[in-house]
């Protein structure tokens, strides 16, 4: 919010001299008015310090930390004097980076629709190109990302790992799924018959 | 914390929240991987499940049936099937009888679909589905259910044939099946059922009947819809057809149901109702809050069913109806003459439908996977209407039957 609003005085206040200049050529040009707008608010830009699981302290805008409930809600509780890094036991150094860098990109996401669980957006599996990029990670940051959403309340991430895991399993075989997540068949021959029959018994 | 680097590990809430977004066939999949799989995805696996005597006894005898049962919230009852019907009149009521007082055991169950027999079982023994076979069916699941009865929200109720002559004389149906059905149908002395007495269901909000093989609703003036007595306060939609295509007529001014239904806003109906213009106003009184009205027709040779819209206009409440429109060969275009929708609409109109926005018109494409083109007339500003495509077939979609049909 702050950052856009910021943005958009920029544009307005040069549209009269200039033709649309880009972010980057505004870091450049040297009026003391753009300095001033160009340089975080107080309000919403103040940083904040988080301390992963292996005691490595890292740095985050307030805002983008915010995207965690877990952590808005921490704040909240303890009101705005918040010097000290919070503790994030469950969650290491290397999958928090991960984490942050998500919410840096989403961190002007509109909130989600009221009709959150509607069957539409719970069967579909589409995820937008740039969370798909950043998904392509081995599984065991996958799960881990995952698992550092569901602690940090971070819904949006969580939906789209879960999102991607569910594709992963997606027009197999249970014979390629437990190669791709490495399962191993404990059915006995008779279990497996036993299953297919059940299998009838559940439907769509 | 260990890492978890496996899908196993997850919690079983996040990995839930992950196997809720499979398909079926891929959920089955899954749960056919390993037995813990096969443990973690029973729940969503079995949300919706086909009862028979034998699922029950087998799930019944599972170690995780409390977790399976739990998570059931739809339930099909199917005596279908050939083999079952081949099996003779008392096989298809154990069945029934069974299945019906095994729905105890689901307390979370919403939706309940019921499918009567074909035509073998009913030829060989002279039983017919009739009102008080239904009747019997009832009072079982309001035995079963109890107080959760009015927690049951949906009825499918699929009945492939139902008597030519209605009434089955009942002596003659005892002898052929055992005691403890003759009173699962209320035929002993000590379970006879009394007509005004019977436990409809109390609180639908949606009722499917399809009847595919419908003389008795000739004569009978669609019992069927008795079973709706008691939703009068709940029910939300309602869908009615015969698979049979009927003549123009034959559904008569025999459409006898008391009550009136407020709340329902959705009528799906098959054609035949369409051309019986007393059934459409008594419907309209019966339901006087109908917004849409869907009206299908598997037999449609050509054309729409214009000619008898205006049959609709007892239903003062409309804002949209959308009617099949036979195949004509072609889909570049919109598959019939602007003048004459306009004049079909034109009919509506005049008949004081002041809040109707949208007729729709249908096209079904192909027999296996069809596929249904959908043309709009809609209501524009100032009362003008426009003619216009809904979801529209893509070029490639056209092209591909364009292509098979010149084969």
């Amino acid at each position: 919010m702050g950052l856009s609003a910021s943005r958009q005085i920029e544009t307005t206040a040069i549209s009269g001299h200039l033709a649309f200049p880009t972010t980057a050529q505004l870091h450049h040009i040297n009026l003391p008015v753009f300095r001033q707008l160009s340089t975080p608010t107080a309000v919403n830009m103040t940083n904040m310090k988080l301390l992963s699981s292996d005691n490595v302290e890292i740095s985050v805008e307030k805002d983008v930390a915010e995207r965690s409930v877990l952590i808005k809600n921490m704040l909240e509780d303890v009101g705005e004097t918040m010097d000290a890094p919070i503790p994030i036991p469950n969650v290491n150094e290397a999958v928090l980076r991960k984490v942050i860098e998500w919410c840096e990109h989403h961190r002007n996401d509109p909130p989600p629709p009221a009709d959150d669980d509607s069957d539409s957006r719970k069967k579909s599996t589409d995820i937008e190109e740039w969370d798909q990029k950043f998904m392509q990670v081995d599984q065991e940051m996958l799960f881990e990302i995952i698992l550092a959403a569901n602690y940090l309340d971070i819904k949006p991430l969580l939906d789209v790992g879960c999102k991607t895991v569910a594709n992963m399993i997606k027009g197999k075989s249970p014979e390629e799924i437990r190669k791709t997540f490495n399962i191993q068949n404990d059915f006995t021959p008779e279990e497996e018959d036993q299953i297919r029959r059940e299998n009838e018994w559940a439907e769509e | 914390m260990a890492p978890p680097v496996h899908i196993l590990d997850l919690p079983v809430e996040v990995a839930f929240f992950i196997l809720d977004r499979l398909p079926h066939d891929c959920l089955v999949a899954f749960s056919s991987c390993s037995r813990q799989c096969r443990g973690l995805s029973l729940p969503l696996l079995f949300r919706s499940m086909a009862l028979s005597p034998e699922s029950i006894a087998h799930l019944e005898a599972k170690e995780d049936f409390e977790r399976l049962r739990l998570g059931v919230t739809e339930i099909s009852i199917n005596t279908y099937r050939q083999h079952i019907a081949d099996a003779g009149i008392d096989t298809v009521l154990d069945h029934l009888r069974i299945c019906l007082a095994a729905l105890t055991l689901f307390p979370h169950m919403k939706n309940l679909s019921i499918t009567l027999t074909r035509l073998s079982a009913i030829y060989a023994q002279t039983l017919q589905f009739d009102r008080w076979v239904l009747d019997g069916i009832f009072l079982a699941i309001s035995t079963s259910l109890g107080e959760r009865y009015s927690t049951l929200e949906h009825l499918s109720l699929n009945i492939p044939r139902v008597g030519d002559d209605f009434s089955t004389p009942v002596a003659r149906i005892k002898n052929h099946i055992s005691e403890v059905n003759q009173r699962f149908l209320g035929l002993t002395a000590d379970s006879k059922l009394v007509e005004d007495n019977i436990p409809y269901p109390p609180g639908l909000r949606t009722t499917t009947i399809n009847i595919d093989y419908d003389n008795a609703l000739h004569d009978s003036g669609l019992p069927y819809l008795n079973i709706l007595k008691l939703s009068s306060q709940t029910l939300e939609s309602l869908e009615i057809y015969s698979r049979m295509h009927r003549a123009l007529g034959m559904w008569t001014a025999t459409f006898q149901l008391d009550g009136t239904w407020p709340r329902v806003r959705n009528l799906l109906l098959c054609h035949s109702f369409l051309t019986n213009q007393d059934v459409l106003e008594q419907m309209a009184q019966r339901f006087p809050n109908v917004e849409e009205v869907e009206v299908i027709e598997r037999f449609l040779q050509r054309g729409p069913a214009t000619a008898s819209l205006h049959n609709l206009r007892a239903m003062k409440m409309l804002r949209q109806v959308t009617l099949p429109w036979a195949w004509e060969g072609t889909l570049s275009v919109v598959p019939m003459p602007l003048r004459d929708l306009e004049r079909a609409v034109d009919a509506f109109v005049s008949h004081g439908l002041q809040r109707l926005e949208r007729v729709v018109f249908t096209t079904r494409i192909g027999s296996e996977t069809p596929l249904v083109g959908k043309c709009a007339v809609q209501r524009e500003q100032m009362g003008r209407w426009s003619l216009r495509w809904v979801d529209p077939p893509s070029d490639d979609e056209i092209k591909a039957i364009s292509f098979s049909h010149s084969l």
